[in-house]
């Protein structure tokens, strides 16, 4: 599954980037790499973007870009 | 401390960096003493912040870098920082020291950023800064055992409160210049040696070496910067000898990027083992619980609109009084110029052209200061990035993001603090893109021309009323319309400018939610001081030059001594008439025969006035229509003609150019009523609405009103917002393009609007 299909609460673990391009680099140089856990916390009042919480910071993505990650639930 | 002579006459050069979100300018405020120059880097957009200050007898330079998470350029603007880091910026010295500022509450990701500038092999002082935030979150660092591991100099700040600055300054003043540390080896082998490789190549081509910095960038940067560079700089096949190294690195395991991300990481995890302690996982901050407010469905939109709402209404009802102080203030300069200096081309030099001009750069400074009010205090909140993540869905519509949203509001006020508010917008091409059409927002300069224009030919209709007062009527719903036309046009313009002209990768929106925190009150000012000097010294001197220009055009080549002698005569009238005035207060003490003679003199004198300053009002607009000015007005009466208007609505939009309120005094003027004139002033309006052409036809009717409104909702007539463009954008292009397709569309738009209306009417 991909990062936009977990639900509000839901915490997952990375298993992979996919792409090259300028948005799966940024999305690598914020720390999300593989094997890392990620949790939703909300979503913007229109559904996107939407708020994770990595490495202990929060960070919004747009749905396009959660759905360039990989992940599986923990 | 060695503090030889040497080393004391040579200026340091420290360079700040950091992640966004850090403290960084608050901590280069801190350091510089609120004392920077701003400007720009050459041929780029990125703003160049510069102090000056000097420690225990050193000279020291400070350089504040723009906020990033990364040193992997993916653009020029991005470029900027690795130039001046690596000593290839013009105009700025290789820094000494590089100071590397990281959020403690958040320290594994700031650094990732530090890991890349550890490869430069330049001192580097790690700062810790918001650690009493870290501290309040359950974190603690052990900074010396960070140091001691690093072996770096590492410094616990808040920069907020201004605690650590002197630690800090005493760490940068403890490197001695010249000094270098060696780079790490994080790499694996494989890539060292393609790196050599590709080093070699590159010399060969080339006879220079690069730095070994800038070989790394090619090599790990897919689609970055470097790589487009030297794809379009050389030959030789070095781009497929790099497809070629890459796919090495991928069989050996090391794939690009991939790999850099992975091995900083896991870099930055092993060095804080031991040295930092976390709370527990997925622990909910302060600031977790007041998102889940203020980014919640109902509430978070309600607040954000009610906040909003509140700035907007704060720069129009708080700029109000400030914008009366400086024009009262112009007008006692303006009573002192004329008391001391006798009608005539110095006294209209310096009141129509030097005063006026002041005044029109002044004018600006209100709604400025109290716009970046609020926006220093949303940023340094943290406040920002949760309105760009509300506004993002929105704003994407138009091909824009969610941090164009703020500026736009702005311009809805005045486009010039919507435009400087664009720097929040990182990406090079969505900020053009709200440059470009932020002057199409209707701003408050506009209002008088559409009160005069509708309070002169828009009948009072009421379509809906309320207990007898009207609440929908023709009037407001015209004014409405005038309002919206421009953001209802931005709407393809922004679409047309990102599908077309920037197009290209789609920007990350990926941004980091920084934790809320007070704003500090000091840093609130510094940032509001600064923007409105920059404003002042930069635009103003523009500014200033256009509004001498359109007076020179305006004065010239008439002959204005008749103009002077009624002026100087009407003057000693005004002394005549006070004198007598005086005398007739004290009447008590004059008998009534005295008295009916002052009166009389009086009445003559009085009447005298009215004959004399008929003719000057004839005069002036005699010699506007002779002046260069009324020649052009003459000389586009052909291409105005179509849009409905005659030579003198063609004077008065050709003299709005650089102001386009400006219209209101030019057609008063014009139609012979001296430029003292406001919009609601009956005898402009009257005026206007007997204007014939040569043939006895009204010049005016609703088509040509509303031609004109619409020329002016679409027109960039602001010199102001022009000069401040070009600030921005560091060139004189995109004022170009503005200004050109501005016009171009209020022309359409105004000969749309009068054609159509005569075929209804």
């Amino acid at each position: 599954m991909t990062l936009n299909q977990i639900v509000k609460g839901q915490i997952a673990r990375i298993t992979q980037i996919n792409g090259e391009d300028a948005i799966s680099i940024r999305l690598m140089e914020m720390g999300l790499i593989d094997g890392e856990q990620i949790q939703l916390l909300g979503k913007a009042p229109l559904g996107d973007p939407l708020e994770y919480a990595i490495r202990g910071y929060r960070l919004s993505l747009r749905l396009n870009e959660a759905r360039c990650v990989e992940v599986e639930l923990v | 401390m060695t503090n030889s002579p040497a080393t004391q006459q040579k200026t340091m050069t420290v360079a700040i960096i950091g992640n966004p979100n850090t403290g960084k300018s608050t901590l280069f405020n801190s350091l510089s003493g609120g004392h920077a120059h701003i400007g720009n880097f050459p041929g780029v957009t990125v703003e160049k912040k510069v102090g000056t200050v000097r420690w225990e007898g050193r000279e020291i330079e400070l350089v504040d870098l723009p906020g990033t998470y990364s040193l992997a350029p993916r653009s020029i603007d991005e470029m900027v920082a690795v130039d001046v880091l690596l000593g290839r910026q013009k105009g700025v010295p290789q820094p000494d020291v590089i100071v590397c500022i990281a959020d403690a509450s958040n320290l594994e990701r700031n650094l990732y950023l530090f890991s890349q500038i550890m490869d430069l092999s330049i001192p580097v002082v790690l700062v810790l800064n918001m650690s009493d935030l870290a501290r309040s979150r359950g974190i603690e660092i052990d900074a010396e055992e960070l140091s001691k591991k690093l072996q770096v100099p590492v410094v616990r700040t808040e920069a907020h409160h201004n605690v650590g600055i002197s630690t800090l300054k005493e760490a940068i003043l403890k490197i001695e210049p010249g000094e270098s540390h060696t780079a790490q080896q994080l790499f694996p082998e494989a890539f060292y040696t393609e790196r050599k490789a590709l080093q070699d190549k590159l010399q060969s081509d080339d006879q220079q070496t690069p730095p070994a910095f800038l070989v790394d960038r090619l090599l790990l940067d897919v689609g970055g910067y470097v790589e487009s560079y030297f794809e379009h700089h050389t030959q030789n096949g070095l781009i497929d000898h790099l497809h070629e190294a890459r796919t090495r690195l991928k069989e050996s395991g090391c794939a690009v990027p991939a790999i850099e991300a992975r091995l900083r990481y896991a870099w930055a995890r092993e060095l804080l083992q031991g040295v930092i302690s976390l709370p527990e996982d997925h622990q909910d901050t302060a600031s977790d619980k007041i998102d889940r407010w203020l980014t919640h469905p109902v509430f978070g939109f309600l607040f954000f609109f009610v906040l909003m709402f509140f700035v907007f209404q704060s720069v129009f009802t708080w700029a109000g009084p400030a914008m009366e102080w400086v024009e009262s203030g112009q007008g006692f300069v303006e009573g002192t110029a004329e008391a001391l200096v006798a009608p005539g081309p110095l006294r209209s030099l310096l009141v129509d052209g030097v005063i006026a001009g002041v005044g029109g750069v002044l004018i600006f400074l209100p709604q400025i200061m109290i716009l970046y009010f609020f926006i220093a205090v949303m940023e340094d909140s943290g406040y920002m990035a949760r309105a760009a993540f509300i506004m993002d869905r929105l704003m994407r519509s138009l091909g824009l993001s969610g941090k164009s949203f703020i500026p736009l509001m702005s311009s809805f006020a005045c486009a010039i603090p919507g435009i400087m508010a664009t720097r929040v917008i990182e990406n090079r091409h969505e900020r053009l893109t709200t440059i470009l059409v932020a002057p199409l927002m209707s701003c408050s300069a506009r209002w008088p021309v559409y009160t005069l224009f509708i309070a002169a030919f828009i009948p009072n209709i009421a379509y809906f009323s309320i207990s007898g007062s009207p609440i929908v009527t023709l009037q407001g719903l015209v004014l409405f319309a005038m309002s919206s036309i421009g953001a209802l046009i931005a709407i393809p313009v922004a679409w047309f400018l990102k599908r077309i002209c920037f197009k290209g990768e789609v920007a990350p929106f990926v941004m980091e939610l920084p934790g809320y925190k007070w704003p500090a009150p000091r840093h609130v000012f510094y940032r509001v001081y600064n923007r409105a000097k920059s404003f002042v010294v930069k635009a103003g001197t523009l500014i200033f030059a256009t509004s001498i220009l359109i007076w020179a055009a305006g004065y010239f080549p008439g002959d204005h001594s008749e103009q002077f002698q009624i002026e100087t005569r009407l003057e000693s009238i005004d002394g005549s008439l006070g004198e007598i005035e005086a005398q007739l207060a004290d009447s008590e003490k004059l008998e009534s025969a005295a008295q009916k003679e002052l009166q009389a003199q009086k009445e003559q004198l009085a009447s005298e006035q009215e004959t004399l300053a008929e003719k000057q009002n004839r005069i002036s607009s005699q010699l506007v229509e002779a002046s260069f000015l009324g020649q052009a007005g003459h000389l586009i009466a052909p291409a105005v003609k179509p849009l409905g208007w005659d030579w003198k609505i063609g004077v008065g939009v050709i003299a709005s150019f650089p102001a386009r309120e400006v219209i209101i005094s030019t057609l008063g003027t014009i139609y012979s009523l001296g430029g003292d004139v406001g919009e609601e002033d009956e005898g402009l309006i009257g005026s206007i609405r007997s204007a014939t052409w040569p043939d006895g036809r009204k010049v005016f009717n609703i088509p040509v009103a509303i031609s004109i409104m619409v020329f002016f909702a679409l027109c960039a007539q602001c010199a102001a917002t022009l000069m401040v463009m070009r600030r921005e954008t560091n060139s004189w292009f995109w004022p170009a393009v503005s200004f050109t397709y501005m016009t171009a569309l209020a022309y359409l738009g105004a000969l749309v609007s009068y054609q159509v209306g005569m075929m209804l009417s």
